[in-house]
């Protein structure tokens, strides 16, 4: 039946947007830094995964912690040489909080250019052995490798709830989101939480990247939506929230499935931004409650 | 002090005006040809395709001594900017390379949105254009006068698979035609809709995606229930691969598949391999096709490009050099470099052989003598199955599903 | 006041240079020109918004389409001669911003930018699937009825009369009540209203000027160049380059934008020439070395008088 096809379709590719969302959400929340150079991060886990497919024959799924752990680094030394110059103006009033959407969106342009420079613009994707192959049930088609990227998804958002409630950087980074000066009188050093958080997000980057590059073809340009994506997500699910960017996630690509088919394909798009402008508007705390931080 | 800081200021836009190039010097004997592709941004490939094509051209006719203009022998020049796959950028290029560079002649980019922005600039400063790979109805339905493709038609590129399908039994009734929203695509699609129709089969689907999704599984989740005979998308290179992988995902395997763009390229078969056999594509030329032009057969230039780019000309290639032949062509004709000279020898041209086909214009600089064929991949090759006096190998109709093959 | 009358007849003398310059220059120095005019209207345009009230609208090229879409459309279906489609589509674009303005404008900081981007996302996708903007094959509008070198001087006159329009506009709000509403908003929102101030009203209604100029520029634009596409006038590329114009200029001073616009522009056409394949890359790098050494803009930069320890000085007051 095609509405089952629909939803099941939206449900899984859902999570996928929810890997998307988890780690922008994370820096927004904690650094309060939107980072626009998200999605050309996910296109890097993307490219990542592809050349280790490529080149060393190793299975995507096996590559996404190769991927992580690189991200981790690039994140890391983003904030640290980049953003941490701008951090200060970002926690004022006035522009300064405007200057880190700027910086990122320089970064994002500065890379996107790399990698074209470097792998050109050409779409590429990785198709294995098992990409074909798919689930019957019921008049459906489950491909094998969506639900994996569902189950992936899910697991790495865990792992990161995780961390943040079970170890001690974790509680760090979650004390700064209540009160960054209280956090700083028990010792926390802001600058490093804030390496560690922004590592953190393009870490999850990298992993909805490896992802993608098995679902989707993907080259430099193609970053845009991505970010589109973690946007919507973010304020439907609230700032900060793991589960908020999951369930965020899921629903968005339902709303999106169902769009493209009973809308129209054009529209699948519009749909996100649509929602994410009445939402603003309607309910800024999103729809599972947390209210924004300011 | 602060004159001194308003002086620092004018210094510092003075000396950054300096950085711009002075006008190019004035060669003689040497006619500038002007192209502004796309060298990076999404149409990289196709860019670089054509300016290697022009570049293969410029290098022959010039080791031959040059184009003959009214008595007197001229080398090609080409200038090239790159126009990021941008309309606007192109447009603005198109006016840097009539009023800046001053050159004799523009030959065309690559994209119908970038095409329909810059050619609104050659058409005012009243400049000829040559099209290669241009060939979107609504270009030359604007009432321009100085635009020629080389392509024939779009609205009519995807008529001969029609007819192809149409002469197979059991015949095909239903068709699903969806199409990338840009302007070729749609303008592909319009036709194919249309004649679809006047042969009497069932559209069952009319739609458009948009260009830059990575996803149209839902999409073709629909279609997989309206279960047509056909499936004929027009898009580009990477909407052709996407969608043969998502039809395979969904199990759904129509009689027979087709792409305006994707099957012609030898990147399809890379991509996407066993997966690709069956799939129909628009063939503008091939490599094995039968034609020649009055200098060599297509056999001897697959041979000459080979040896200069180390690999087989693709279609993208074969434009652009035939637009250089086309060129030489018209200024034998014309005797001058004067626009309106060329525009006129342009209206002359009666090419029955070139390495693409015939040339011939009518008032709207659309190619009439121009005819796409069709091909097929079998067995991971490339091969012609229409027109049948070009074809390399019998059509196969209908296409065996993904799970058994 | 000696400086004031200085500094007006510097002003004086350069719109004399630039009202002389086309009868001197070639079609691409006039190009060149006309279109460092386009992004200095747009940059000043947003100025009013963004300069006294601190509010980013990221999304402002959504006027810029709007207006474009606006004068083309009117002109082709229904025949509307040029300036009477313009005017229309600049008056289209401040009515849309006074209407969404209400709701939308009650969001602060961030969510304002992000609301306003997803604003001029949604149109983008719309104008791209609706029938009466051509959707995805773009819209060309009729050619203009001049030969060419008066066509390029028809367009160069015409961005140079918006750009000191809008200018005029800016200048006018900062000396009056509109100005000081909105610098009260960006010091202290509600303590401005705690005085009095009507905020929401000021707010719309500086929001709702830019879009008319913005719009008046894309309607300029899309005659301009004459063929327009829903991905070219929609692209958020476009905002953000001018929002960098008038942070690089100076945000909230009256010729600060128009000097970033002069300077971005200047500097794209020229890394643009010779350096064809990584200028992207180039211009974004540029950005990223403004916003750590000059994140105040020229303008600050030079009342500094480029001094280089109140520089440095800021710069380590960014680290926390």
């Amino acid at each position: 039946m095609l509405i089952l096809q629909v939803l099941i379709n939206g449900i899984l590719i859902g999570g996928l947007y929810g890997c998307v969302a988890v780690g922008f959400s994370l820096v927004w929340g904690v650094s309060n830094i939107i980072n626009l150079s998200h999605g050309i991060f996910i296109m890097l886990g993307a490219y990542i995964t592809f050349w280790l497919f490529t080149l060393f024959h190793i299975d995507p799924f096996l590559s996404i912690p190769i991927s992580a752990a690189i991200l981790f680094l690039v994140g890391y030394l983003v904030q640290k040489f980049l953003l941490n110059y701008v951090v200060g103006y970002t926690q004022q009033s006035g522009f300064g909080v405007f200057l880190s959407l700027i910086l990122t969106f320089g970064l994002a342009r500065v890379l996107e250019n790399l990698m074209v420079g470097i792998w050109s613009g050409d779409w590429r994707s990785v198709t294995t052995t098992y990409s074909g192959l798919s689930l019957h049930l019921a008049g459906v088609s489950i491909p094998y490798i969506r639900i994996a990227v569902f189950g992936v998804a899910l697991f790495s958002a865990g792992l990161l709830s995780i961390f943040l409630y079970r170890s001690r950087a974790g509680m760090a980074i979650r004390a700064i989101t209540f009160n960054t000066v209280g956090a700083q009188i028990v010792g926390i050093e802001l600058d490093r939480i804030y390496n560690i958080t922004f590592a953190l997000g393009a870490a999850l980057a990298g992993i909805a990247g490896s992802l993608v590059s098995l679902i989707y073809s993907f080259s430099p340009f193609l970053s845009t939506p991505y970010l589109s994506w973690a946007f919507v997500i973010v304020v439907m699910g609230g700032l900060g929230s793991i589960y908020g960017a999951i369930a965020g996630g899921i629903l968005l690509g339902i709303i999106e499935s169902v769009a493209s088919v009973y809308v129209g394909p054009g529209y699948q798009q519009a749909i996100g931004f649509i929602i994410l402008v009445l939402l603003l508007v309607f309910r800024p705390q999103g729809l599972f409650g947390k209210k924004f931080l300011k | 002090m602060k004159w001194a800081g308003r002086l620092v200021l004018i210094l510092l836009i003075g000396i950054v005006s300096l950085l711009f190039p002075l006008t190019t010097s004035i060669a003689q004997n040497e006619i500038k040809i002007g192209a502004s592709l796309s060298l990076s941004g999404k149409l990289t490939r196709e860019g670089h395709g054509l300016q290697e094509g022009y570049d293969f051209w410029a290098e022959w006719v010039n080791n031959r001594g040059g184009i003959n203009v009214g008595g007197k022998k001229y080398k090609v020049k080409m200038i090239y900017y790159d126009d990021e796959s941008n309309p606007q950028t192109s447009a603005r290029l198109f006016e840097k390379l009539i009023t800046q560079d001053k050159v004799d002649i523009i030959m065309g980019p690559y994209g119908s949105g970038i095409a329909m922005a810059s050619t609104t600039i050659a058409e005012r400063h009243r400049y000829v254009v040559i099209l290669p790979l241009n060939d979107s109805d609504e270009l030359y339905n604007r009432g321009y006068k100085y635009i020629y493709s080389v392509l024939p038609i779009a609205s009519r590129d995807m008529i001969p698979m029609v007819d192809l399908v149409m002469a197979q039994s059991p015949k095909p009734n239903s068709i699903a035609i969806i199409a990338s929203n840009s302007p070729y695509p749609l303008m592909c699609a319009k036709g194919l809709n249309e004649y679809a129709k006047q042969v009497g089969m069932n559209v069952v689907m009319y739609e458009q995606f948009p260009e830059e999704t990575s996803d149209l599984s839902s999409l073709l989740s629909l279609i997989k229930t309206k279960n047509p005979d056909l499936l004929f998308e027009t898009g580009y290179f990477e909407h052709s691969v996407l969608i043969t992988r998502q039809l395979k995902d969904q199990r759904f395997t129509p009689k027979a598949l087709a792409f305006s763009v994707g099957p012609q390229l030898p990147d399809f078969t890379k991509s996407l391999g066993k997966d690709a056999d069956y799939t129909m594509g628009v063939a503008y030329w091939h490599p094995r096709m039968k034609y020649k032009d009055s200098a060599f057969t297509i056999e001897q230039y697959n041979e000459m490009f080979k040896r200069k780019y180390g690999r087989d000309p693709v279609y993208l290639n074969a434009y652009g050099t035939a637009a250089g032949r086309l060129l030489e062509q018209a200024l034998g004709i014309a005797g001058s470099l004067n626009q309106e000279k060329i525009r006129e020898a342009m209206h002359k041209i009666e090419l029955a052989d070139t390495i693409v086909g015939g040339i011939k214009y009518d008032e709207a600089g659309r190619n009439i003598w121009g005819r796409t064929g069709v091909l097929q991949i079998q067995k991971g090759q490339a091969e012609i199955v229409a027109p049948e006096k070009a074809a390399t190998a019998k059509f196969l109709y209908p296409a065996i599903p993904w799970e058994k093959r | 006041m000696i400086e004031k009358r200085k500094n007006i007849l510097l002003f004086g003398i350069l719109i004399l240079a630039l009202v002389f310059f086309p009868f001197l220059a070639t079609n691409y120095w006039i190009r060149l020109f006309t279109g460092i005019f386009m992004y200095g209207t747009l940059a000043q345009a947003t100025n009013i918004l963004m300069g006294f009230s601190g509010l980013v609208p990221f999304g402002n090229v959504v006027f810029f389409g709007i207006g474009a879409y606006f004068t083309g459309i009117t002109m082709l279906s229904l025949g509307f001669p040029f300036f009477i489609a313009l005017i229309l589509g600049g008056s289209v674009c401040f009515v849309f911003a006074f209407v969404v303005g209400h709701p939308v404008l009650k969001l602060k900081g961030h969510y304002f930018a992000i609301a306003t981007m997803g604003i001029s996302e949604a149109i983008k996708q719309i104008a791209t699937n609706v029938k009466i903007t051509r959707g995805g094959m773009g819209l060309n509008l009729p050619l203009v009825p001049l030969e060419v070198n008066a066509s390029y001087l028809f367009f160069y006159f015409l961005m140079f009369s918006a750009m000191i329009l809008v200018t005029i506009a800016t200048f006018w709000i900062s000396k009056n009540r509109v100005g000081y509403a909105l610098r009260a908003i960006m010091s202290n929102e509600d303590g401005a209203k705690s005085i009095g101030i009507n905020t929401p009203h000021y707010k719309v209604l500086a929001w709702a000027i830019s879009a008319f100029f913005t719009g008046l520029a894309g309607g300029i634009f899309a005659y301009w160049y004459g063929y327009i596409d829903p991905p070219s006038v929609f692209d958020i590329g476009i905002s953000v380059r001018f929002i960098i114009m008038i942070l690089l200029g100076g945000a909230g001073t009256i010729i600060g934008p128009l000097l970033g616009a002069f300077f971005i522009e200047l500097l794209s056409e020229t890394v643009w020439s010779q350096f064809l394949f990584i200028h992207l890359g180039v211009l974004g790098a540029i950005i990223v070395l403004v916003v750590i050494f000059m994140p105040k803009g020229f303008v600050w930069f030079y009342r500094q008088k480029f001094s280089l320890e109140a520089l440095m000085e800021n710069v380590r007051k960014g680290k926390l």
